[in-house]
């Protein structure tokens, strides 16, 4: 489906179910700051502070629904300091989320690159047993090549 | 014995050991027979399984190999007054275990007429001669007339005589034919070619040598003695075969029509069965006179001497070559020919054959084809002679076979194939014979088989192709007599056992020998053999032909050769890159060793299916093996921990954490909203 027929959808529910729609603009802010702020092509940014943020804005959603749906709910709601903290709070948590991971991250992959070194090494034990010496030949071959290019970088 | 046939009783001394032969003869080489040996061969004592004690075998050379395909049909004649094999074929004598040709005869009733070549022959009276040579030997005569049979062997020392005064023709299968023949006892054109060159001939050569025969026996002592072959040569050309042998010499008045019949320097007046058979009837016939070439009205001076004669001076030319090239390119020959002579045909015949020699020399020079072609010219009944080389247009194929290893004289048997001097030769002639179409077969196919110089093909295999039965002449196997592919490998079996072969076991003698007996188109395979320095794939190719001889012919067990093979292409094993699998090949190679088969050796060590796939399988390890290095080069080199590379990873990361937290978070509320 592409964007256009999306965004009509998008406005005919939030012309249809506008209390809701006023709701979920305020409370989602930080998903739409994040939204328009992240440049990977796949958005792993959004997606890690928007999914905790809905949950954070559903609880007060459904109460506005319970109640009927009012632009009086909408607000009060809105006005509600608790629903407020609740949905940027979640949203926050996000955010630290995607701020720790690389610490984390990080960590492990320099603890398994030595495991992942040692098993190519292996495997390239078994693959001269198996054929000779001369299969490292073209392996030579290319990091001499490879080596060439970045003295003259260099120079 | 004449010069040019090696001595072998002398080197065989060490053969004593009793041996059957075709299961019906014993073979006993401790008793030597010396008084019935032929030139060239080794007489033994034999006997018959079935108890004839009166039997003797010739043991035959390879370098002058027998008559194989008369042997086959002399065997069907059944003569007492000639010399026929009861039995022939290859055996091996367990002295030495060297395969040698045999022939078996019966022992001839008498005595030799003389011991051996050069002794005088006894004069004998005419009623002697007419009743205990001529009619004792007319039914062999007959026998081999009518079988269109070629003796070829008829001189004093190869006649039997009985106590009785009744003559016995010798054998003539042990050496090629006419090659033990003295020049006296020849045709002109068969003793101008050398003896290699002689060949089968027709019967009328038979009747000439015999007619030698009577006149020697009529006048006693030797003819023409003390003359050399050349001067023997010369004098029958310049008088006539009669005027040379008898001249002014009486002979017995019964004998002279005979003789002058038998005589006859041209076969188409010499005189033949039906002639003899009605002389001896009673009717008297009166032969005609040959007339001698014609004498030109003034001699040409030609390497320092005068020449009458067109036939003289051709046989000067063919002594006397590098002069003759001179001879040639002057007007001297021409003018003589034409004006001396007045024999235009002739000078033109000389003209032509100097225009087009030098368009079709296409491998030897010009001016030599040109002389060859002007003594045809000059003597169309004269012999092939090129060079060093006189031939008999039907015995280029033999020539060349006796010749081989002779310095020099294969390439001069190339010349004239490909320098077409044999066609020369068929067109030259006054007279067209019957005969032509065979020989202008053999020609063909002997320029057939030089076309294409790769090893299979060449001269080699013109040698085993133009010559039935010729044994195979490679060095490698020998002393061996092969005249059968199904002895070739037993043989190379025997030299690789005793030590004498390092190589490989293949040269251009055994692939010509081979090619000419086996089935199937090896010339992909032929191919392989063109780089001889290339050991590889010369020992690989070799392994190849080896084995199909093996498939073919047998035997199923060859240990020695099979070791000796597969020590030569051990190395292509190692040349496997994969390690497991090049261990694999060695005990494959060692099981086949030991089981001496060449079959699975060669499907081992010469297979392109699997060493293509060794290849592939290597070619694909280096590739994995270069990914695997780039990789750790990465990893080494902090690729993985790279702030790129781990905030690619967080992102990922996270995004995963929040959607499984954010889910469950979504569980629980929902839970609790509907509880």
């Amino acid at each position: 489906m592409g964007r256009l027929p999306l965004l009509l959808i998008i406005l005919v529910l939030a012309a249809v179910l506008m209390p809701s729609a006023i709701l979920l603009a305020v409370l989602m802010v930080p998903s739409l700051v994040v939204y328009v702020i992240d440049r990977n092509p796949h958005r792993y940014f959004t997606v890690t502070i928007s999914l905790p943020n809905f949950c954070g804005v559903l609880p007060s959603l459904m109460e506005l629904w319970e109640r009927g749906q009012s632009f009086d709910g909408a607000f009060s709601a809105i006005a509600d300091p608790w629903n407020m903290m609740i949905s940027y709070g979640a949203a926050g948590l996000g955010w630290i989320l995607y701020l720790g991971a690389p610490v984390f991250v990080s960590s492990y992959l320099s603890i398994s690159t030595e495991g992942k070194i040692k098993s190519i090494r292996r495997y390239q034990d078994d693959l001269i047993q198996a054929w000779g010496e001369g299969v490292k030949q073209s392996a030579n071959i290319a990091a001499v090549e490879e080596v060439e290019p970045q003295e003259q970088e260099v120079n | 014995m004449p010069a040019h046939i090696k001595e072998i009783a002398n080197e065989l001394v060490h053969l004593q050991q009793p041996v059957e032969f075709e299961d019906k003869f014993r073979l006993l080489p401790a008793e030597r027979l010396p008084e019935l040996q032929s030139p060239g061969t080794m007489a033994i004592a034999a006997a018959s399984l079935k108890g004839n004690n009166s039997l003797f075998a010739l043991v035959c050379q390879k370098e002058a190999a027998p008559r194989f395909s008369m042997i086959r049909l002399m065997s069907r004649v059944s003569c007492p007054v000639m010399m026929t094999p009861v039995g022939s074929g290859t055996v091996v004598f367990p002295d030495d275990n060297i395969r040698r040709f045999v022939l078996v005869y019966e022992r001839p009733s008498g005595k030799r007429l003389i011991p051996q070549v050069g002794h005088p022959v006894p004069k004998m009276d005419e009623e002697a001669i007419i009743n205990g040579v001529i009619y004792n030997l007319l039914p062999a005569l007959r026998e081999l007339s009518a079988r269109t049979l070629m003796h070829r062997a008829i001189r004093p020392e190869n006649i039997f005589m009985t106590s009785d005064g009744r003559a016995m023709l010798g054998e003539c299968l042990s050496t090629p034919a006419a090659y033990a023949q003295p020049v006296l006892y020849e045709p002109i054109d068969s003793g101008m070619a050398s003896p290699a060159g002689r060949g089968d001939g027709g019967v009328l050569d038979d009747f000439y040598s015999f007619g030698v025969l009577l006149a020697e026996l009529a006048m006693g002592g030797t003819l023409v003695q003390g003359q050399s072959d050349e001067q023997i040569i010369e004098a029958k050309i310049k008088l006539g075969s009669y005027g040379a042998l008898v001249g002014q010499t009486r002979v017995p008045l019964k004998l002279m029509e005979p003789l002058r019949g038998l005589l006859s320097d041209d076969p188409y007046e010499r005189w033949a069965m039906q002639d003899i058979e009605m002389w001896a009837n009673g009717r008297h016939l009166s032969p005609k006179q040959v007339p001698l070439p014609p004498k030109a009205v003034r001699s040409i001076s030609f390497a320092g001497k005068d020449y009458l004669t067109a036939p003289m001076l051709a046989n000067a030319m063919r002594l006397n070559w590098s002069e003759s090239k001179g001879l040639i390119s002057s007007d001297h020959l021409d003018s003589w020919v034409r004006r001396a002579l007045s024999n235009d045909d002739m000078g033109d015949l000389i003209v032509l054959a100097e225009r087009t020699s030098h368009a079709l020399a296409t491998t030897g020079s010009g001016d030599d084809r040109a002389v060859s072609a002007s003594i045809m010219a000059l003597d169309p009944s004269a012999p092939i002679i090129y060079k060093d080389v006189a031939v008999r247009v039907d015995a280029i194929a033999q020539a060349t076979a006796l010749e081989f290893f002779e310095p020099g004289k294969v390439e001069q048997f190339l010349d004239i194939i490909r320098m077409k001097l044999s066609q020369a030769w068929v067109t030259s002639q006054t007279r067209t014979k019957p005969e032509f179409v065979a020989i202008v077969k053999q020609i063909e196919s002997l320029a057939q088989n030089v076309k294409s110089m790769v090893p299979g093909y060449g001269m080699e295999r013109a040698v085993y192709a133009g010559n039935e039965g010729w044994p195979c002449m490679s060095p490698l196997v020998g002393d061996h007599y092969v005249d059968d592919v199904k002895n070739l490998l037993p043989a190379l079996e025997s030299m690789v056992t005793a030590g004498r072969i390092e190589g490989a076991p293949v040269d251009r003698h055994i692939l010509a020998f081979a090619m000419n007996h086996m089935r199937g188109n090896f010339d992909a395979l032929l191919k392989r053999f063109e780089d001889p320095f290339n050991r590889d794939v010369y020992n690989g190719a070799s392994l190849r032909i080896l084995s199909d001889m093996q498939k073919q012919f047998g035997p199923p067990n060859l240990p020695a050769l099979s070791a000796h093979m597969a020590n030569l292409l051990i190395d292509s094993v190692e040349n496997f890159h994969n390690t497991a699998f090049r261990k694999q090949l060695r005990e494959a190679v060692e099981s086949a060793t030991s089981e001496g088969k060449l079959t699975t050796l060669q499907s081992i060590l010469d297979n392109s299916q699997i060493k293509d796939q060794d290849q592939i399988g290597f070619d694909q390890a280096q590739v994995i093996f270069s990914n695997l290095e780039a990789q750790a080069t990465w990893l080494e080199q902090g690729g993985l921990v790279s702030d790129e590379n781990v905030r690619h990873v967080s992102d990922k990361t996270s995004a995963v954490i929040s959607g499984v937290c954010s889910s469950l978070a979504l569980v629980l509320m929902t839970i609790a909203w509907v509880f």
